[in-house]
């Protein structure tokens, strides 16, 4: 060992001071910094020298140089084949700074960790190493060490047990789960929903909210426990299993210590540090258990509460005048379903008016019981004088002990009422506003209308054409905007107007030549013909073709681009307009018919190339 | 001969009022028959009369026939729903107030009397987790009925778009009044579709079903074999998820759910 220490480097040093520090317990540490080589340093330090079985400890062998070196061997370790192995390992770089008579020098540092992640399933002394480790020049063994291996039970043990086997539906039985950690077992946590396990045959709660540690003796030996306790309602009759609740909880390797966050405060006053966690679940056998039905012959205002009651009223005055107000005041308490509680049955308060009672619920642990405390506090007002005495208040309720039906009642109730002073002195005066209250409650009337029934599950979106009434607004308005904007366009553009409107121009001219074909007026007709010509040339092009000559007519065509065969066409057409109408041309209607075929065919071609 | 068109103007006033005419049509003759309405008015009238002179077992069998021809009124459901009260079937009466409700489901009458039966059956019925906001949504969702909602849409629909077409012509005075009805029609369809779209959704595919048996064992699985959950009473309302066979896969509003026998629910 000696030799080992004096080899211990700066790094080595620090581990094993924290090492120290951390654990309380001394973990063999080897380091030595070579001489032979100064580039290149190794140690070795191991996690733990004491551990369970299965609990992974770790040796780390750390070798640091002044540059960086990719692809440094492993060491060699002996005495791994009584362990588990898992090998990983891990960079870091570091740097120096110095400065000697004013110069600053830095130097950086290279650490590569080859870790090994050891674990022993049997128990016994077992020896690590030895360790060697040889790069290049640098060659050094590293020693070895001693690791105990002690025999760790299982983390957690989780015992249910159930107050009874049998019981009456409604009655309460607490549901105990004893679990008993042992050392390094940390973070318990039930199933957050419990519902769900427990089923939805029971109605329960849960009787204490922080989870304490007791101290119980096993087998003569105190142990450590924790008791969760679980109050329980069956809700119906018949075989009721409760199923296994899982139970996490962290497993922590020694060393290891962690600040609890579960509803179990118990490991603050461990001690652990340094090691791992490893998360489990022990999981709680279920029980079964039969659910007895209650008996027949429940009394009428019964309503589902089992258990022991009581149930207490007292009155605030005993004494008062008819106006005036006392407060009944009826407790009742018992260990049954806290909902079943309801209203008690109030004796004969027929000379009284009563109001509805303001109603509060407690719930308390006493011992191992739920036992719920519920207070009706009624206003109650005399309206004649008299000297009453107030019947018990009674709840019904059934006791699983004696197997039958029983009424918690109070003490009689002796009132003195004495004349109010607004009836003396303001005879048929009402006494006092009051709130309109219910009597009674019913459904409302049928409705009556003489209107006639209509079918009114005939739903619009399953017809087709429902549909059709959404698309005619976008259309219009999408035309109207078209329409506007193409009015808006003309009106600033003279030129396009003309050129746009040159269809509807040549469409009337030619009805008036169609009306002249149809008269037999020969020099009407020409006439039309040779304006629907001449002004459709005239319109496309923006130029005024009335008044030019042929010859003028022709050169303005073939400027524009139009072709040789459309301008003989146009000087053809032309011709034999001027012909019908000045000399004395065609007058039989098939040669009429061939002008206008031929004058369409020429509109046709300048509609084409204009 | 080719003319240049000018014929927007022409399809606008030919296609316009044709569309509406034909859609006006196609929903007038989707309406029940003249027939059946009359036979269902006169038997419904005569159930009233029943009725009032406390004869339900007569009452019933009128409205019975009414329902019979084809009608769905939420009046007659809402009456064969009292009867059925008065009878004491309340399992029955809850399943008729809710197609009542379904119909029309503004109605004071058919709310009230849904809450005041739900409120005599021995289940209660688990309520889903809700907040301010979310009971806000769900009172203007279920402010109108599917119909109402569908003509609102398309007149907002229209309103949008002559408002847009007025807004052309309109000088500046009423362009900026204009402009602010479109976008609150707009607005107002926005917030209106989702609620629709659901409406018909839930029209479509959810369908609830109303335990009319005295008391129901509901199992893990469609059948007697499986583990018995809890027992349900007259009255309880479920969401049918799917039908097996004879038996259904129901859902509580609380999630909880699992099988029932088919023939001890009423499809709502």
């Amino acid at each position: 060992m000696k030799n080992f220490r004096e080899g211990i480097g700066a790094t080595g040093a620090r581990a094993f001071r924290f090492s120290i520090l951390r654990c309380a317990f001394c973990l063999l540490t080897f380091a030595f910094s070579s001489t032979a080589y100064a580039e290149v340093t190794a140690e070795a330090s191991l996690s733990s020298a004491q551990v369970g079985t299965g609990e992974p400890f770790q040796l780390t062998v750390q070798v640091t140089s002044d540059e960086k070196v990719d692809g440094l061997p492993w060491p060699q370790v002996q005495g791994l084949e009584k362990f588990t192995v898992a090998k990983s390992t891990g960079n870091t770089q570091s740097s120096q700074t110095s400065i000697i008579n004013g110069k600053i020098s830095s130097r950086a540092y290279f650490v590569t960790n080859f870790i090994y992640t050891l674990t022993a399933a049997k128990p016994g002394v077992f020896q690590v190493g030895p360790i060697h480790y040889a790069y290049k020049a640098y060659e050094k063994d590293l020693g070895s060490g001693n690791v105990t291996v002690v025999k760790q039970e299982a983390g957690l043990t989780s015992q249910p047990s159930l107050s009874k086997k049998s019981a009456f539906v409604g009655e309460q039985l607490l549901y105990n789960l004893r679990i008993t950690p042992s050392q390094g077992v940390q973070q318990i946590n039930l199933p957050p929903d419990l519902q769900k396990l427990i089923g939805e045959k029971f109605w329960f709660q849960r009787l204490d909210k922080n989870v304490e540690a007791k101290v119980v003796k096993v087998n003569g030996e105190n142990v450590r426990v924790f008791d969760v306790r679980i109050v329980l309602f069956p809700l119906l009759a018949g075989k009721a299993d409760l199923a296994g609740i899982p139970v996490d909880y962290q497993q922590a390797s020694r060393g290891q210590r962690r600040r609890s966050g579960s509803v179990f405060d118990m490991f603050d006053d461990q001690f652990f540090s340094g090691g791992s966690v490893v998360n489990l679940t022990a999981m709680a056998n279920p029980i079964s258990m039969e659910v007895r039905p209650l008996p027949p012959g429940a009394p009428t205002d019964f309503t589902g509460s089992v258990g022991e009651y009581s149930l207490a009223a007292a009155a605030d005055k005993t004494a008062l005048a008819t106006g005036d107000a006392m407060t009944l005041t009826v407790t009742i308490r018992g260990d049954g379903e806290p909902k079943t509680i309801t209203k008690p049955k109030l004796p004969d308060l027929s000379q009284f008016e009563v109001f509805d009672p303001e109603v509060s619920t407690a719930t308390a642990v006493q011992g191992s019981t739920l036992i719920t405390t519920k207070t009706f506090k009624y206003v109650v007002v005399p309206h004649r004088k008299g000297e009453y005495n107030l019947a018990p208040v009674a709840f019904s309720y059934f006791d699983p002990a004696k197997r039958e039906y029983a009424e918690a009642k109070s003490q009689p109730i002796a009132i003195s009422v004495s004349q109010g002073k607004e009836v003396a002195s303001t005879g048929n005066r009402i006494m006092s506003q009051r709130e309109i209250t219910d009597i009674g409650s019913d459904i409302r009337h049928i409705k009556s209308g003489s209107e006639p029934l209509q079918s009114e599950d005939d739903f619009l979106y399953k017809h087709p054409w429902f549909w059709l009434l959404f698309p005619p607004s976008p259309v219009a308005f999408a035309m109207i905007f078209l329409v506007r904007n193409r009015g808006r366009k003309l009106a600033g553009d003279a030129t396009l107007k003309r050129k746009t409107l040159a269809g509807a121009q040549l469409k009337r001219r030619l009805k008036e030549a169609n009306e002249a074909l149809k008269q037999k007026n020969a020099k009407e007709f020409y006439k039309a013909l040779s304006q629907a010509v001449v002004g459709l040339a005239s319109d496309k092009l923006n130029v005024e073709f009335r008044g030019l000559t042929l010859e003028d007519a022709k050169v303005q065509l073939r400027k524009r681009g139009i072709t040789e065969a459309s301008v003989n066409e146009y000087e053809k057409v032309l011709q034999l307009c001027d012909f019908g109408q000045f000399g004395g041309g065609a007058r039989d209607e098939k040669a009429w018919k061939e002008s206008l075929d031929a004058a369409e065919n020429l509109l046709r071609m300048l509609d084409r190339e204009l | 001969m080719d003319c240049p068109a000018k014929t927007p103007g022409f399809l606008l006033r030919a296609a316009f009022p044709l569309l509406w005419l034909l859609a006006i049509a196609s929903l007038a003759s989707a309406s029940a028959s003249p027939e059946a309405l009359k036979r269902a008015t006169a038997a419904y009238k005569q159930a009233n009369a029943a009725y009032e002179k406390t004869d339900y077992a007569k009452a019933a069998e009128l409205y019975r026939n009414a329902i019979d021809e084809s009608v769905a009124d939420p009046r007659l459901y809402f009456n064969y729903g009292n009867c059925l009260f008065r009878l004491n079937q309340p399992g029955m009466a809850i399943l008729y107030y809710e197609k009542a409700r379904k119909l029309d489901p503004n109605d004071q009458d058919i709310a009230y009397n849904l809450r005041f039966v739900n409120a005599q059956i021995i289940d209660k019925n688990p309520a889903a987790e809700s907040n301010a906001l979310t009971r806000a949504i769900g009172f203007a969702h279920s402010a109108f009925s599917i119909n109402q909602g569908l003509w609102t849409s398309v007149g907002l629909f229209s309103l949008i778009f002559l408002a847009a077409i007025l807004a052309l012509y309109a000088g500046a005075a009423f362009r900026g009044a204009l402009i602010a009805a479109m976008v609150l029609a707009a607005l107002a369809l926005l917030a209106l579709s989702p609620s629709l779209y659901f409406k018909i959704k839930e029209q479509e595919s959810l369908q609830y079903g109303v335990v009319l048996k005295p008391a129901v064992e509901m199992f893990s699985g469609p059948g007697e074999t499986f583990q018995v959950l809890t027992q349900v009473h007259e009255g309880t309302k479920f969401e049918i998820v799917e039908t097996r066979g004879d038996w259904v896969s129901v859902k509580l509003a609380n999630g909880k759910g699992g099988f029932v026998r088919l023939a001890d629910l009423g499809k709502v």
